[in-house]
């Protein structure tokens, strides 16, 4: 689904931000990203969506390469990005009018626009905002909105640069569940963030430094090696399966599980 | 400074389709050199009332006074707004940081002392003053911006979701100098960050909707927070320990810190 190769991309010729790299996703995965601020992040978004172009080696996206600029359009459309800054994004006036744009460009016919619409503002509980100017919107209700125009694409693959650092713990629950099953459905996601607790349904991580990716494996090996670390927060329910001598684990469902079964000493 | 809210109400739009009531009557008094926490849903009011305490804006009900005066920006009140790296645009840090400064009527020289000394509060390198914004990673900025609205001296800061967006190291060093200045000033801290909120927090307050739903201290917070659907109100930690409670392990949902989490869940082990 995505291809990084090798690639190597600087803002200014004498400091690279990202030197070398390969990243892979495949169709239906799920990859996590983490680093510290300046890591380069959003510049691995970016180059991914075809906004920025790498300096050396490739980066292909369902098959097409992102230098091949006549087929842009082609990546935008299987790969939808949620910005970080939740004011860059924004194309119309109103919720529902920003929503529209992107659908009308698909070409659907009308009523189907409309019945996607509301199915999105829904899930994501917040149809009260429909007809709203996004521009006064709050902080977190920007993002949600980000998220609803992506969603609404429904793209085959999803990249989330910090999709949630505004919104509450309700919503963000609603958010990743439904993210969670795009992902089974078969969308691949790559999903950057500082909060560990929002990587638990993650494949695959890495870990981004200026000196390269310092960190990839399996959600389970990238955090015990943090854990190790200390130096980057892990998941709540990660570090007390640890420090408890148990074979970690992601959630407090399944935390709570296994405690009860030890209980029981079954 | 102590601040007085009465009867705060703020509407947006009044009078038009689009009207829309963020604070709805409010009553809160904050106590002078406190770290107040600031909580709630998204849209529930909390920007809001930041603007309204930070006298960036007039509500249209009701009254807002910070020992017995109304806000003034700058003077008695200042503000660290969401994202504020994204409003540096100068051509050098310092520039940017001084920008309030100068404008607050200081010697160039007095601006600079200040400035040093909130960038040494801060732990920032004074070196970093002569480069460009756009080259300071976001951590480094945030704490800057931070450091020059301290610069300016105010009685009250109000903090709108500070740690949003920051890498653990930053967000660490941020939490670290609300702790050695709390105290001397008195903070307003909004966050979705729970665990960072209850760190910090002398006493909090829920909104919901415009509505105070909860205000209180730390314990009553967690006592209230776990009576609340779904627990969302509660940090992960706390969460964990609340549902570990409810199935009869003999543990505290109220403990701050992993290890003792740890301790209590083993000793119950060991003893079943
Ligand atoms: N448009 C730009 N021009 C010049 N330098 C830039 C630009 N955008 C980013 N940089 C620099 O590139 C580096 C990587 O930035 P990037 O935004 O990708 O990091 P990030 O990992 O997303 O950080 P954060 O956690 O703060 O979002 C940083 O040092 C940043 O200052
Ligand atoms: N300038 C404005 N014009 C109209 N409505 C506004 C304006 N600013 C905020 N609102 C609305 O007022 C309500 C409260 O917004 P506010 O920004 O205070 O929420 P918040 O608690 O800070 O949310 P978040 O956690 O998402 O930052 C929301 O419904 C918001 O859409
Ligand atoms: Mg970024
Ligand atoms: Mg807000």
């Amino acid at each position: 689904m995505i291809e990084l190769e090798d690639v190597t991309f600087s803002y200014s010729p004498a400091d690279p931000v990202l030197d070398g790299i390969n990243v892979r996703v495949g169709k239906g995965e799920y990859l996590g990203v983490m680093g510290d601020n300046g890591s380069g992040k959003s510049t691995l978004a970016r180059l991914i969506t075809g906004l920025l172009l790498p300096q050396k080696g490739t980066i292909r996206v369902n098959g097409i390469s992102t230098g091949d600029r006549r087929r842009l359009l082609e990546i935008h459309r299987s790969a939808g990005m949620v910005f970080q800054n939740p004011d860059a994004q924004a194309i119309g006036e109103t919720v529902e009018e920003d929503l529209v744009f992107g659908l009308e460009n698909l070409g659907l016919p009308v009523p189907e626009i409309y019945t996607r619409i509301e199915k999105y503002l829904d899930l994501l509980g917040i149809r009260e905002l429909r007809y709203r100017n996004i521009r006064t919107l709050s902080g977190g209700q920007k993002q949600l909105v980000n998220l609803a125009a992506v969603m609404v694409m429904e793209p085959e693959c999803i990249i989330l640069d910090e999709p949630v650092s505004m919104v509450d713990a309700r919503h963000r629950k609603i958010i990743f569940e439904h993210i969670a099953r795009l992902n089974r459905e078969g969308t691949a996601i790559v999903h950057i963030t500082h909060d560990p607790e929002e990587l638990t349904r993650c494949h695959r991580l890495i870990v981004l430094s200026r000196s390269g990716i310092i960190h990839q494996g399996t959600t389970h090996e990238v955090f015990n090696q943090l854990l190790d670390e200390e130096k980057m927060d892990i998941p709540v329910p990660f570090a007390i399966s640890r420090a408890l001598g148990l074979t970690p684990v992601l959630t407090t469902d399944a935390l709570l599980e296994e405690l009860c079964r030890l209980r029981s000493g079954t | 400074m102590s601040i007085e809210i009465r009867h705060l109400t703020h509407i947006y739009d009044a009078d038009t389709l689009e009207e829309i009531k963020a604070l709805d009557k409010i009553d809160l008094t904050i106590k002078k050199g406190n770290v107040f926490g600031l909580v709630g849903g998204i849209g529930s009011g909390k920007s809001t009332l930041a603007s309204l305490i930070a006298g960036l804006e007039k509500p249209t009900g009701g009254s807002i006074t910070i020992d017995g005066e109304p806000p003034c920006p700058g003077k008695n009140v200042g503000i660290l707004f969401q994202q504020p790296e994204d409003f540096f645009f100068e051509k050098t840090l310092f520039r940017d940081m001084a920008f309030g400064l100068l404008h607050s009527g200081l010697t160039e020289d007095e601006v600079n002392k200040r400035i040093h000394s909130t960038l040494d509060l801060a732990g920032l390198d004074r070196k970093i003053l002569d480069q460009s914004p756009f080259h300071l990673n976001r951590g480094t900025l945030r704490l800057a911006a931070f450091a020059s609205v301290l610069a300016m001296r105010p009685g009250v800061i109000i903090l709108d979701e500070p740690t949003a967006s920051l890498d653990s190291q930053s967000r660490k060093r941020l939490v670290d100098i609300i702790k050695r200045i709390s105290g001397a000033i008195t903070i307003i801290y909004i966050s979705h960050r729970l665990q960072e909120v209850i760190e910090v927090s002398d006493s909090l307050a829920v909104l919901d909707k415009g509505n105070i739903t909860f205000t209180g201290t730390r314990p009553g917070y967690l006592d209230w927070a776990a009576g609340q659907d779904g627990g969302g109100y509660l940090p992960i930690l706390n969460q964990i320990m609340y549902r570990l409670h409810k199935l009869d392990f003999d543990v505290d949902f109220k403990v701050t810190k992993l290890e003792d989490a740890v301790g209590q869940i083993q000793r119950t082990l060991e003893k079943s």
